[in-house]
């Protein structure tokens, strides 16, 4: 299979159709080769490159031979390099195909895109997350802690119940827009069951979370958790509580074919999108 | 801290300088301080001091795996109630502790300025 890809490739949400039926979690994934083309992409974000990664790798995982062609755009294809998608992917065997950009280091990078498996690991990486944003500069220091602790929440939840056979990944950058808006945005990114599946594993929410978009808005609530312990389940629920109280703040979850977005004061309705294999958590706070 | 509410503990416990982070996140960071819980709420008759100073950030599953520890330590030493003064927090006290704290069964509210109090009443 070969994807292409073209434009502003934001997020996994905007994926053809057919790309849902080509889910490298699945036993009957047989694609012999995966090839994702980006080639023609002039802006790509943080969670398209994480899904990216995800997806690669998990087809490298199962057999595929994989290849990403980067974008033909210079300053793309250097911020790709910048976050360390590049070196995630060739570290596992992904060709990577790519003009010879100039080694930038980006003064916005806070944690390039990194593998954990542990919560060990996790608290390793809030704590250097916390270093480099005080020794950044960048954005106003009061905001640091949080940042560190909603990227540290995410990746809790993503060694607790994902499951995921590649580990998770995790990315943390400032971001300043054209108009001039800087935002602090963590994302975090597995290739494990889905909330879905992991709230159905206690036998209450089956009931309640018969789909992918379902399960994301259920996850959001209290105690709502697949282990069946009553005080667990808090970790979405801190972050969708900070950021409905946080001026600016806003919230993404995509997992499976479900999403769902807040921002202060407003919880969307949840949706069905494209296929994310796994669950992607993206947080993006102003600065 | 008020003076009085001093006086009803006996032990402190630093945990910047305990487990050397200034960002307490995972469960398992909560649970490497269980030996110094344990016994300091054994020398404080069911009462313990938690100090945050130089912590920047504590998360809910850190809060919620300290406090499962402490109901633990105070089981092990037959003390079913427990008081413990968080000194210093690094974040206002906010609904999503309270929350947590429901459903742990334990009071949190703020003390002075400066203090979060967790209380688990006897049963």
């Amino acid at each position: 299979m070969r994807a292409p890809f073209q434009g502003n490739f934001q997020h996994a949400g905007s994926n053809p159709a057919w790309l849902d039926e080509k889910d490298p979690r699945r036993a009957d994934f047989s694609e012999r080769e995966a090839v994702l083309d980006l080639r023609l992409c002039d802006f790509v974000q943080a969670p398209a490159a994480l899904w990216c990664a995800i997806f690669l790798l998990l087809a490298k995982s199962n057999g595929s031979e994989c290849e990403f062609l980067a974008p033909e755009n210079a300053g793309v294809c250097s911020y790709l390099k910048s976050i360390g998608l590049f070196q995630i992917l060739q570290e596992n065997g992904v060709r990577v195909d790519y003009r010879r950009v100039a080694e930038t280091q980006s003064r916005g990078l806070i944690l390039p895109i990194t593998r954990f498996d542990d919560e060990y690991q996790v608290g390793e990486m809030a704590d250097k997350a916390l270093d480099t944003l005080q020794r950044s500069g960048l954005g106003a220091p009061n905001i640091y802690s949080v940042v560190s602790e909603t990227f540290g929440e995410l990746a809790m939840n993503a060694v607790q119940h994902a499951q995921s056979p590649i580990g998770a990944y995790g990315v943390i950058q400032f971001h300043k827009s054209e108009s001039g808006e800087e935002r602090f945005v963590c994302g975090v990114a597995d290739a494990g069951i889905g909330i879905r599946h992991s709230l159905e594993q206690n036998p209450i929410h089956k009931e309640v979370v018969q789909h992918d978009w379902l399960a994301i808005k259920h996850a959001l609530r209290e105690q709502v958790s697949g282990t069946g312990d009553s005080y667990r389940g808090f970790g979405l629920f801190s972050v969708a509580e900070d950021t409905l109280n946080n001026p600016g703040q806003r919230f993404i979850i995509h997992s499976g074919i479900g999403s769902l977005e807040i921002a202060e004061d407003l919880e969307s309705a949840p949706w069905r999108t494209s296929l994310f294999p796994g669950t992607l958590a993206y947080v993006s706070i102003p600065a | 801290m008020s003076p009085s509410l001093r006086k009803e503990v006996r032990t402190e416990l630093n945990l910047q300088k305990l487990l050397n982070k200034r960002m307490l996140v995972t469960r398992q960071t909560a649970r490497e301080i269980a030996p110094e819980v344990q016994d300091a709420l054994l020398k404080g008759n069911g009462g313990l001091v938690l100090d945050f100073s130089d912590v920047a950030g504590i998360s809910p599953s850190f809060l919620s795996e300290t406090i499962l520890v402490v109901e633990d330590c105070a089981q092990k030493i037959s003390k079913p109630s427990f008081r413990v003064i968080m000194e210093n927090p690094p974040t206002k006290l906010s609904r999503k502790f309270v929350a947590l704290g429901k459903a742990h069964g334990v009071d949190i509210r703020e003390g002075d300025e400066k203090t979060w109090i967790i209380t688990k009443s006897g049963v």
